[in-house]
């Protein structure tokens, strides 16, 4: 992402003036006081970042928005942060659940979007923030300078092809991204995101997500293929998530460790990241998603993940996987393991075996492991 | 000439109007004193990039401390 200057972080364009929300007196918003002796007197009873207070500004208009943006993941942060439905959930000690949610306050919440001005305005602020285009309020944000600026080590690297090229040379970007020129919001709308019915849990709770069926499905090639004839339909007898077929190797990490540092400020490091391509059976099979096979991911959470707070915070570290169901933004129309049937069959390569994974994980991820490969196909 | 108390209530009520109509932008680009003799304002400093740049030598802004221990991909 390209670096701003500190004074071009708060640099207003002429432009931004003539625009709806440039007409608005600058105190409406920021408070401050104007006209003003002096810097410190203009700055008095400044408020920087206005769509951050607890009744923002924003929903003097756009009411509605605000109130069904902060239903959604992105401002609970539900996910990561709530220990007794995110997805550490399942993994935690129930005696220590205080001192855990220290940790994952200090280490694993500064991420989460918080404001409207985050996606329309400025970088969010976790990444350091600065206008997006002067103070101009965009509707649609931009991928890169706000999507990204968060979701860079999965979705940015596998979107923009950035995997690693010594290892896989023939890896391109997703073909949404290029050549089709889709940005994030075409998929991931802005009415999908000022719309959940309802504060999920994990994002994969959500069952108005996007999904590839809502533009693929229908079209009337779809069925004429061989492979969705036998592997996507509901006549089919092995469901395949999409993905399965059409996405090339995504990124992974494992050995999350956290920690503070000698002035007390939190750190994390995780021992590896890795792109890699596994097919595993299905471990949250659902009516949404009831596919038999789909690509897992490796997480970063350890063991030992929180060691720094106390010992066996994690004490039920097996019950869910550490290969979880994956949707990789590296999508394209035929990747090599789709090539033909024999392609993908047989083919131990591709599949999540014991093998792949650590001694000590293999317990909690017993539900995933395809201990049968498909058989070969001529 | 206005003669009657009305008249004047009028005038300062029409005179009223006609600054509501003109809007706050209008009110912000032409009006806004811009100088240390009238005062400070909000855009005075912010549409010019040399103004803050000086500002900023002037009172830099407290840094934000993050360890710098981190490693690896988040």
């Amino acid at each position: 992402m390209p670096p701003l200057e500190v004074q071009d972080k708060v640099l207003v364009k002429e432009e931004f003036l003539d625009t709806v929300h440039g007409r608005v007196a600058c105190t409406s918003c920021h408070g401050g006081t104007e006209p003003a002796k002096d810097r410190a007197e203009a700055h008095v009873g400044l408020i920087p970042n206005p769509s951050a207070e607890e009744e923002p500004f924003c929903a003097t208009c756009h009411a509605d928005q605000v109130e069904a943006f902060r239903k959604s993941l992105h401002y609970t942060n539900n996910g990561i942060v709530n220990l007794e439905t995110g997805v550490l959930a399942p993994r935690v000690n129930p005696e220590k659940v205080d001192v855990l949610q220290v940790a994952v306050d200090n280490h694993c919440a500064s991420c989460h979007i918080t404001t409207c001005g985050d996606c329309h305005v400025n970088r969010p602020e976790w990444s350091g923030g600065g206008f997006l285009a002067g103070h101009q309020f965009r509707k649609t944000p931009n991928p890169v300078l706000n999507c990204m600026a968060c979701h860079g080590s999965r979705v940015q690297k596998e979107m923009l092809g950035q995997g690693p090229k010594d290892q896989f040379p023939d890896i391109v970007p997703d073909v949404h991204w290029a050549p089709l020129g889709m940005d994030c919001t075409a998929c991931h709308t802005g009415e999908w995101f000022h719309s959940p019915s309802e504060e999920y849990a994990r994002r994969y709770d959500n069952k108005e997500a996007p999904r590839c069926e809502d533009c693929h499905a229908g079209a009337p090639e779809f069925a004429k293929v061989t492979a969705h004839q036998m592997h996507a339909m509901e006549t089919s007898s092995t469901l395949l998530q999409c993905q399965v077929c059409h996405a090339q190797p995504y990124n992974n990490c494992a050995g999350c460790h956290v920690g503070k540092d000698d002035k007390g400020l939190p750190y994390f490091k995780t021992d590896r990241s890795w792109f890699d391509f596994k097919i595993g059976r299905n471990p949250d099979k659902s009516e949404d998603r009831p596919y038999d096979y789909v690509v897992v991911r490796h997480v970063p959470v350890a063991r030992d993940t929180f060691a720094f707070y106390g010992e066996d915070l994690l004490s039920n570290y097996d019950a869910e996987p550490t290969f979880k169901y994956a949707t990789p933004h590296t999508i394209v129309r035929v990747a090599p393991q789709a090539e033909s049937c024999g392609s993908c069959h047989n083919n131990a390569e591709l599949f999540l075996t014991e093998e792949d994974v650590p001694e000590d994980e293999r317990e909690a991820n017993r539900e995933v492991i395809v201990d049968r490969l498909p058989p070969a196909m001529p | 000439m206005i003669r009657s108390k009305g008249g004047l209530l009028l005038l300062g009520g029409l005179l009223a109007l006609a600054l509501l109509l003109a809007g706050c932008g209008a009110q912000q680009a032409d009006e806004e004193p811009a100088s240390s003799e009238e005062g400070f304002t909000c855009i005075s400093c912010h549409t010019s990039r040399e103004n803050l740049v000086a500002d900023l030598e002037q009172n830099p802004p407290p840094k934000v401390e993050k360890s710098t221990e981190s490693e690896g991909e988040g």
